[in-house]
């Protein structure tokens, strides 16, 4: 772990103001739910606070998220865009300590996002978090965590970095699509329900709705669980694959 | 000249990784094909939740007698998120006061299933949800539609992710070199959006010659459908370009298609009907080029009968070519 604090503390001073993180923690998102939740305001009566708004604040927040993956893989190698790979091939640096200081300050980031736009979306758009705030919370540190960890992954161990990188958004879309993140996909039937499932934004997104609106705690649950052993386990094959000639 | 010999060249380098040029290749068709699947299993349907069963198999049989409505034992526990995730559209319960209550998330189907539900409790027939699916049917996209809608949002961000070599080209000093050989920068520019709209086509035609092999319905025939692919593959790819020209950085290329594609589509009607938006937003879709895409597939699966037929492919190719010589006026600064 030598010369992670020192990492730890640039990698958050970065990540806080990357103007691509805000981009896409914030303006993105809100503007996302902002137009599909008036789209779609003819659809939802509003009734027990369930509103077009509140639907779309719930599922973008974690596809947003999600997204973040993308943006991981350009930052696993950003040392080699700005042309300071040698130094860090050079200096005493160990192999854990640069892998974790861009997994943990991003997700700590992603989590600040999230809160503001939580706060954003309760006091413009009155969505109803039903005092639960703190545990959403809690799942999208988890998720924000396993989607930097894989994005980390991708962009730190694909051999052929230029052709994986560009695609990643397509999954991550069909992702979207099966989680219910663009319309509700209940009514689709048994076969897609089960496709469904290999989406972690479905579990994610069917906890947030059993837990706020159900009162039932056991899928929320596994989501976080899920999404934190993803984000360990990519987090180690990061570490594993990880080779400092990378940022030449 | 210069047209044909960039064009060349990005042919004889995509040739030159084989693993991109299959990556590159497959991804948007395989998420093509899924769209196409995914959407060919969406019709209007009712689905109804039962708590309790509470109007008998009577209700249930003479109901699923009817194409496209199910009715499904509700779990009470968890009946609120089924409803926000779209299990059902509406769940019937007996209440306290023995009186049969429909719930439902959309006031604009309440009353109509709970109308149904009164008149079968007095009557003992299902009458009045053909009347629903129809409407359902009318306001809603159809197949081809969504399908058209979701292709050219996948295109839309793989066909900048293409003509992002241009900002690859920038980087190592060859649109300079470019620059100062006797050749103009729009022929450049011209030659990698070519090389773009084939590659993109020929996306398409395998997608359509794939999906024409499966059995899967889509609503329109095969000739019909590879004029709609040209038509994608031209808004595609110079949506592409525009984004390409417009970003210094591949990430913010990527980034930004991906948005602003969706953003299009979802103005563009490519997800909601644009007839059930609010007002403002359906005089604002008429600025997306994706509404206009689906217009236009609505005139080709009616067979273009009148003239305003062409309307659509008119403002397509006017909002294509402009974003075309936009790519090109803006493009350069990328050569100096």
């Amino acid at each position: 772990m030598e010369g992670f604090s020192t990492l730890f503390n640039l990698g958050m001073k970065k990540r806080i103001k990357d103007s691509f993180f805000i981009t896409y923690g914030i303006v993105f998102p809100t503007l996302l739910i902002l137009i599909v939740g008036y789209m779609t305001s003819n659809f939802y009566s509003g009734e027990e606070g369930i509103s077009s708004y509140y639907y779309y604040t719930m599922v973008t927040i974690p596809f947003c998220t999600f997204l973040q993956a993308v943006t991981l893989i350009y930052i696993a190698r950003e040392e080699s865009n700005n042309k300071c790979g040698e130094r860090f091939i050079i200096a005493p640096i160990g192999k854990v300590s640069v892998v974790l200081s861009k997994i943990i300050p991003s997700t700590i980031t992603i989590t600040i996002y999230n809160l503001v736009l939580m706060v954003i979306c309760k006091l413009v758009l009155g969505v109803d978090f039903r005092g639960r705030m703190l545990e959403l919370l809690i799942l999208y540190f988890s998720l924000g965590f396993m989607s930097c960890a894989i994005g980390t992954f991708i962009g730190l161990s694909a051999k052929d970095f230029m052709a994986v990188k560009n695609f990643v958004s397509t999954p991550v879309l069909i992702m979207a699509l099966l989680g219910g993140s663009f319309f509700p996909i209940g009514s689709l039937g048994k076969i897609v329900e089960t496709v469904s499932n290999v989406s972690p934004l479905n579990w994610v997104n069917r906890g947030i709705f059993m837990f706020l609106n159900d009162g039932e705690s056991k899928t929320f649950l596994i989501a976080i669980v899920i999404t934190f052993i993803l984000g360990i386990f990519f987090t180690i094959y990061s570490v594993r694959k990880f080779n400092k000639e990378v940022f030449l | 000249m210069g047209i044909y010999l960039v064009f060349k060249n990005e042919f004889l380098r995509s040739l030159k990784s084989k693993k991109k040029l299959i990556i590159t290749l497959l991804i948007p068709i395989m998420a093509v094909i899924f769209s196409m699947g995914i959407n060919s299993i969406m019709k209007p349907s009712i689905s109804l939740g039962v708590i309790d069963n509470p109007l008998g198999n009577d209700f249930k049989e003479k109901a699923e007698s009817i194409r496209g409505v199910k009715v499904k034992e509700a779990n009470e526990d968890a009946i609120n998120s089924e409803m926000i995730l779209g299990k059902y559209s509406a769940v019937i319960e007996l209440t306290n006061d023995n009186l049969f209550k429909v719930k439902s998330l959309d006031s604009n189907f309440e009353k109509p299933i709970q109308n149904i539900v009164d008149s079968y409790v007095s009557s003992g027939e299902v009458k009045g949800v053909e009347e629903i699916l129809d409407k359902m049917e009318a306001e809603s996209l159809s197949i081809t539609e969504r399908a058209v809608g979701f292709m050219v949002l996948t295109l839309m961000i793989t066909s900048t992710i293409v003509a992002c070599n241009l900002i690859r080209d920038k980087e190592e000093g060859t649109l300079k070199r470019f620059n100062i050989s006797p050749r103009n920068r729009f022929e450049y520019i011209l030659g990698v959006y070519l090389y773009n709209l084939l590659f993109t086509f020929v996306q398409i035609s395998i997608a359509i010659i794939l999906v024409s092999l499966l059995p899967m319905s889509i609503g329109i025939n095969t000739g019909d459908f590879f004029i709609l692919g040209a038509v994608i593959s031209f808004i595609a790819s110079s949506f592409g370009l525009l984004i390409a020209c417009l970003s210094n950085e591949e990430l913010k290329a990527s980034l930004v298609s991906s948005s602003v594609a969706m953003i299009l589509a979802l103005f563009g009607g490519a997800f909601i009907p644009i007839g059930k938006m609010p007002d403002a937003l359906q005089r604002l879709s008429n600025g997306s080029i994706v509404k206009w895409l689906i217009e236009f597939t609505k005139s080709a699966k009616n067979g273009f009968v009148s003239s305003g037929d062409w309307i659509p492919i008119i403002i397509i190719s006017l909002m294509a070519l402009a974003g075309i010589l936009l790519s090109i006026k803006t493009s350069r600064r990328k050569f100096a």
